[in-house]
């Protein structure tokens, strides 16, 4: 097995190394890259806990070989704080009491992230959509879909003072 | 996970050239959305490829094109590029629905319609659609392409007649006339994430309420998605409605009981096929069905 070369960025950061050609997306950022908010649920794509916006796309990292991820623009949960501050997003999580366990959490706001960068307005059934690829074994998803929600209502709110 | 080296394609002639060369110890990567999971799998008596050649990198087998009277659509599309495709919502919407019943955002974000068709699972989604459609499909190798229909093509359970050195480009089809209906039904376990257990695509032109060309293929009731010529001789001349949308149910769920024998899924597969058929032909037939 040769090791491959990788160039991505990785929450605004560019990245150049070499990587074992087997490991998944999700293996590289959690092993390598420390990012561990991106959490390894299923392993087959079934529960969304390792999802990530790749190319401003919401995909499931545990299904991406890491060289797959060549050239791509990655986010993960760690880079939505800015300056410290959470993101509208995730505060809107914590408001609403939308994190139980937590494991699913940074899965389901990546989730949600990728929907509102693509419609900053979704309905209620365009978001349950969004989530659908995202599992919560704590079965918290009413303050979930209530999270996004609150969010588009208080950007909205915002933007219009 | 298996070991192998990677390699990245950067242009059509490079992987397919790698392929000429080393096809027997490579497999071929999309969307991955099967394959890894098959790489990661524990299975002793396969050692794993020697080499994954990856595709994503070739933006020229991306992308839905209208061409005269037919669509293209590039083999690396992904199934939300097909479930969002205005050109498809308008054209062939039972195609669009049924890339927007694959799996979760997350999947249809990776998983490509060639890799739906080239992994050739019995249950997979957009197949039904594209049989339904006459689809035909264009591959490629170092010494040139051939044409094959969807249907030659696929051989059996995630069996399919592409060489070990050939991609699917593309597969294409001629645009339906005016008028024309269709429907996509699906039975899974739940709404999201859910591989079918059943499916049904049909195709109807109607004329006056009297059906002229009928197509309907089901999904994960054979083993691999087919057309089912019986039914669709059966309803072609018919005035449409309950009573022979009822027949051709019946009529679809005894073919694919002849051909598949009685099994532990029978009981509850015959009659949800028949109702599935009927209910697509119903759906197809309505005037301006979605």
């Amino acid at each position: 097995m040769k090791s491959t070369p990788l160039r991505l960025r990785v929450n605004g950061k560019t990245i150049e190394t070499m990587v074992e050609p087997n490991q998944r997306l999700l293996d590289f950022l959690r092993d390598e890259l420390r990012l561990t908010g991106v959490k390894e649920g299923c392993g087959v794509g079934e529960c969304g806990a390792c999802t990530v916006i790749m190319n401003g796309q919401a995909v499931n990292s545990c299904l991406v070989l890491v060289g797959q991820a060549n050239g791509a623009d990655v986010l993960t949960v760690e880079g939505l704080a800015e300056d410290g501050e959470l993101s509208p997003l995730q505060q809107s999580f914590i408001d609403h009491g939308a994190v139980h366990c937590g494991f699913c959490t940074p899965g389901m706001v990546m989730s949600a992230q990728a929907l509102l960068m693509k419609n900053p307005k979704p309905s209620r059934s365009e978001i349950k959509t969004a989530l659908s690829g995202n599992l919560c074994r704590c079965t918290g998803y009413q303050q979930i879909v209530a999270a996004v929600e609150g969010v588009i209502k208080k950007v909205g709110a915002d933007s219009a003072k | 996970m298996k070991e192998f080296d990677f390699v990245r394609a950067g242009t059509l002639s490079e992987a397919l050239e790698f392929l000429a060369v080393r096809h027997t110890a490579t497999r071929v990567i999309a969307g991955g959305t099967d394959l890894m999971i098959t790489l990661r799998r524990n299975d002793p008596s396969w050692p794993g490829p020697g080499y994954i050649l990856d595709l994503t990198g070739l933006d020229c087998l991306r992308g839905i094109s209208r061409e005269g009277d037919r669509i293209r659509i590039g083999a690396l599309t992904t199934h939300t590029q097909l479930a969002e495709s205005p050109l498809l919502k308008d054209k062939v919407p039972f195609l669009s629905a049924a890339a927007f019943s694959v799996g979760s955002p997350q999947i249809r974000n990776r998983g490509t319609i060639g890799g739906n068709i080239i992994n050739a699972s019995p249950a997979a989604d957009t197949l039904p659609p594209l049989l339904a459609l006459e689809a035909r499909c264009r591959l490629v190798s170092r010494e040139g392409e051939r044409d094959v229909s969807l249907t030659e093509l696929l051989t059996g359970p995630y069996r399919t007649s592409l060489r070990p050195q050939e991609i699917l480009k593309e597969v294409y089809f001629q645009i339906p006339g005016e008028g024309t209906g269709f429907s996509f039904q699906k039975v899974g376990r739940r709404k999201a994430l859910s591989i079918s257990r059943l499916s049904v695509a049909v195709l109807l032109s109607l004329v006056e309420g009297q059906v002229g060309k009928a197509r309907v293929a089901v999904g994960a009731a054979l083993a691999n998605a087919a057309r089912l010529p019986e039914v669709e001789e059966f309803l072609e001349g018919r005035l449409l409605d309950r009573d022979v949308a009822q027949e051709a149910g019946k009529l679809a769920a005894e073919k694919v009981v002849e051909i598949t024998g009685r099994r532990w899924s029978t009981p509850y597969k015959e009659p949800v096929l028949l109702a599935l058929v009927r209910r697509a032909l119903l759906a197809a037939g309505a005037p301006q069905s979605p």
